[in-house]
């Protein structure tokens, strides 16, 4: 037999019952170990909202600020979103010619896979040394790592593209130039803002970590100051901000790619 | 081999060796601007030979063995720690992530169930966890493990539920009709259905799984490829980063190719590309 959808009021309460037996089980885990580790809920709900705006417990460490972890949360995003801007029309751009051109397509096919090759993470001591704790380094991080995404999904979107649109433009007499601005660049635009989503997901963490292990601003810096400090409700709270932005993040792409695919039947 | 091969061959090789050429180049042109171009921005030649050498600088306190045999003991110590953290968190990780997976497509409940939290949890960042665990573990062997587990855990545990909903339902139902009970379709359909996808995931998972491996060594490890990496980096010894790089880049690339071979022999009755 196949099993019955759940009608939707008992759907919202297992939904509610999920969320509840996962709030219960922090309570219970709270109350057994050590509140350093691990504060009840009603802790972090305490000060999620505060911090946004007023954070002492990082007043006087190294240029933090006391302003809460809002102007931090902002810098980080901006370094986000200016690295994945550059990664992106970067590796549009190259990704492009090496479809374009099958030669250039060649040259470039081993380094970019070996540069895939390399942990992303792997790179955060790269931009370490060559430009410090600065923004550039993570704006760069961000960037080289959607850099090699867009351009591995670019090649492969142009790849999978049905080779019937480009030949139909050409026998319509359309130039090879504009057969790939007219045809091939809105062809390979749902696959590759699939793409972007994965892309600054991850980026999103990864630069939380450069910021953590080498950064003199942003939240992941923040993360870093309040671990030794043993502020797990703030961390925690911290942490919850990050999380939302992502979910902000993925949620207007989403956004996006409806509006700019309109066009375009799944 | 038709010329059309041979040409591809010789540009896909000069891509390389331009790759390698131009690093050069730029140290050699770093080397003349920088005073400390050798240690930020090293030549091929230095990487290869006194990087290697130097990490003799990791041997334990008491231990006073020199030169490339040390370097190569450091090098083979500390890989052996990040492979078993790596090896046990995706291992680990993977068999929950598949149970919790299978529980979610067998049953509506149980999706309905967990269905909101792990709509939160797919789309935080896990790399931002990483000071939650360095926190809650002080450093300790045991929450790097449980860091790498818990990653690939909800990797796995969203890939799985998916791969599972892509069985076409017209096999789910042929079974159901012919008198399958659902636990007996369930095991002889959705659960070999979604092995080839699930087996894509797993490739994925598993070069991440290096990286989260690393994001942990970096903050809170005494010990690992990370942590050599880290402390190299801190010092601004750049060559002693790269071996490590390139040396963890190999392990990757092995363990994928090993992950490919498997697949291959497990998946024969798989159609190619499905």
């Amino acid at each position: 037999m196949v099993e019955r959808e759940p009608s939707l009021i008992a759907r919202v309460a297992l939904g509610a019952l999920g969320i509840g037996l996962f709030v219960a089980a922090w309570f219970a885990v709270a109350a057994s170990v050590d509140p350093l580790r691990l504060p009840p809920p009603t802790d972090v709900a305490e000060v999620v909202f505060p911090i946004l705006f007023e954070s002492r417990p990082l007043a006087n460490q190294l240029g933090s600020g006391d302003g809460g972890i809002l102007p931090h949360l902002l810098a980080s995003l901006g370094r986000l979103l200016a690295g994945s801007a550059i990664g992106v029309a970067a590796g549009l751009a190259v990704g492009l010619l090496m479809s374009y051109s099958r030669r250039i397509g060649w040259l470039l096919d081993l380094p970019t896979r070996l540069l895939r090759a390399v942990p992303p993470l792997g790179v955060i001591p790269f931009v370490l040394v060559w430009f410090g704790t600065s923004s550039t380094a993570q704006i760069l991080l961000v960037a080289l790592f959607v850099f090699l995404l867009v351009v591995v999904n670019t090649t492969n979107a142009v790849q999978n593209l049905r080779p019937v649109y480009a030949r139909f433009a050409r026998t319509m007499g359309a130039s090879r130039l504009r057969t790939y601005r007219d045809v091939v660049l809105p062809g390979i635009l749902p696959s590759l803002v699939g793409g972007l989503r994965a892309a600054l997901a991850f980026a999103w963490g990864l630069l939380v970590v450069a910021e953590l292990v080498g950064g003199r601003y942003g939240i992941g810096r923040v993360l870093s100051l309040l671990v030794p400090l043993l502020r797990t409700p703030e961390l925690i709270a911290c942490i919850l901000w990050i999380v939302v932005v992502a979910v902000a993040l993925d949620a207007l792409l989403l956004a996006v790619q409806a509006r700019l695919l309109r066009w375009h039947h799944a | 081999m038709t010329t059309g091969r041979v040409s591809r061959l010789a540009w896909m090789l000069a891509g390389v060796v331009l790759f390698f050429a131009a690093w050069e180049l730029a140290a050699v042109y770093i080397d003349s601007v920088n005073p400390r171009a050798d240690r930020i921005f090293p030549h091929w030649s230095s990487i290869l030979t006194d990087s290697v050498r130097e990490l003799e600088a990791f041997v334990p306190f008491g231990d006073t063995a020199t030169g490339y045999g040390a370097a190569l003991d450091v090098l083979l110590e500390h890989s052996l720690v990040t492979m078993r953290r790596v090896f046990l968190g995706t291992f680990a990780g993977i068999a929950v992530g598949v149970l919790a997976g299978l529980a979610m497509a067998y049953s509506r409940v149980v999706f309905h169930l967990l269905n909101p939290i792990l709509n939160l949890v797919r789309t935080a960042p896990l790399l931002a966890l990483i000071p939650l665990f360095v926190l809650w573990f002080s450093g300790r062997e045991v929450g790097i493990v449980l860091f790498v587990a818990f990653a690939v855990f909800v990797m796995m545990f969203v890939a799985t539920y998916h791969a599972a909903q892509n069985v076409p339902r017209a096999q789910r139902w042929f079974a159901l009709t012919m008198g399958a009970k659902k636990l007996e379709m369930f095991r002889s359909v959705v659960v070999p259905g979604m092995i080839p996808e699930l087996f894509g995931q797993i490739r994925i998972v598993f070069a991440l799984a290096w990286s989260f491996a690393l994001g942990a060594e970096f903050t809170g490890a005494q010990k690992g490829l990370g942590f050599l990496m880290i402390q190299s980096e801190r010092f601004g010894f750049l060559g002693r980063v790269i071996v490590v790089v390139l040396l963890f880049t190999i392990y990757a690339v092995v363990v994928d190719t090993i992950l490919m071979a498997l697949r291959r022999r497990t998946l024969r009755w798989a159609p190619v590309d499905g």
